[in-house]
């Protein structure tokens, strides 16, 4: 559930539940963008991911 | 960061439970306004119901970890196919438009930081679980070209967009 502001209140939404054939199958044809996957895997890779607790709040 | 601090590069680390952190975990955070407040305010109440994972991105310093931003993930389903969302993303006000220089990765906006991470997150979970797609709903039409420049593609007639991880 994203958030969204609605009627000045911060409220949960969903996404779309229903899809028409051409909406779904625009989705699934859509190419898998490799090497903006690599580029992900890089940059989080040099940042680093860590399960230690934060220290300092 | 303080004065005197030595900052240790950037770190991805998962919200744990609280307490401790709640409520200096928001504390710690600087809204650009009360909406923004409003929106970390319902991200933590669904974070602590377990209905979302929160991701920190921090600078740790030799004295302290501070806070850049966050990423809050959830499984969810876009009509029949599963899906992972990025239910929230957060960079602190003044870290929005500065670039960053990572080594190994060049320059880089800590919003692409963030987006890069949510699709590890994806990859990983397609591992173990059936999901090949990455999905958000921009707070405003003025982010759908940010989010296309990072990898997105809008859903027609839709305000949510997607990005593929995998074969459908």
């Amino acid at each position: 559930m994203a958030v969204k502001m609605v009627n000045n209140k911060v409220v949960n939404i969903n996404p779309p539940s229903r899809l028409t054939e051409k909406q779904l199958r625009a989705i699934i044809k859509s190419p898998v963008n490799e090497e903006r996957i690599q580029q992900a895997l890089k940059s989080v890779s040099s940042v680093g991911v860590s399960r230690r607790k934060i220290v300092g709040l | 960061m303080f004065r005197g601090e030595k900052s240790l590069g950037f770190e991805f680390i998962e919200l744990t439970d609280p307490p401790p952190y709640f409520p200096n975990f928001l504390g710690k955070l600087d809204c650009k306004n009360s909406i923004e407040e409003e929106y970390i305010k319902k991200i933590y109440n669904d974070f602590k119901k377990g209905k979302t994972k929160v991701y920190l991105l921090v600078a740790p310093t030799d004295k302290s970890d501070e806070i850049l931003g966050f990423v809050a993930l959830s499984a969810s389903r876009l009509d029949k196919l599963p899906a992972v969302l990025i239910d929230y993303i957060y960079i602190r006000p003044q870290d929005r438009k500065k670039i960053f220089e990572i080594a190994e990765v060049g320059q880089i906006k800590l919003s692409r930081l963030l987006i890069d991470f949510a699709i590890k997150c994806t990859l990983e979970v397609k591992s173990i679980v059936g999901v090949d797609i990455l999905i958000l709903e921009p707070a405003d039409t003025k982010l759908i070209a940010v989010y296309e420049e990072l990898g997105f593609t809008q859903i027609r007639k839709s305000s949510w967009m997607h990005l593929k991880v995998g074969k459908l």
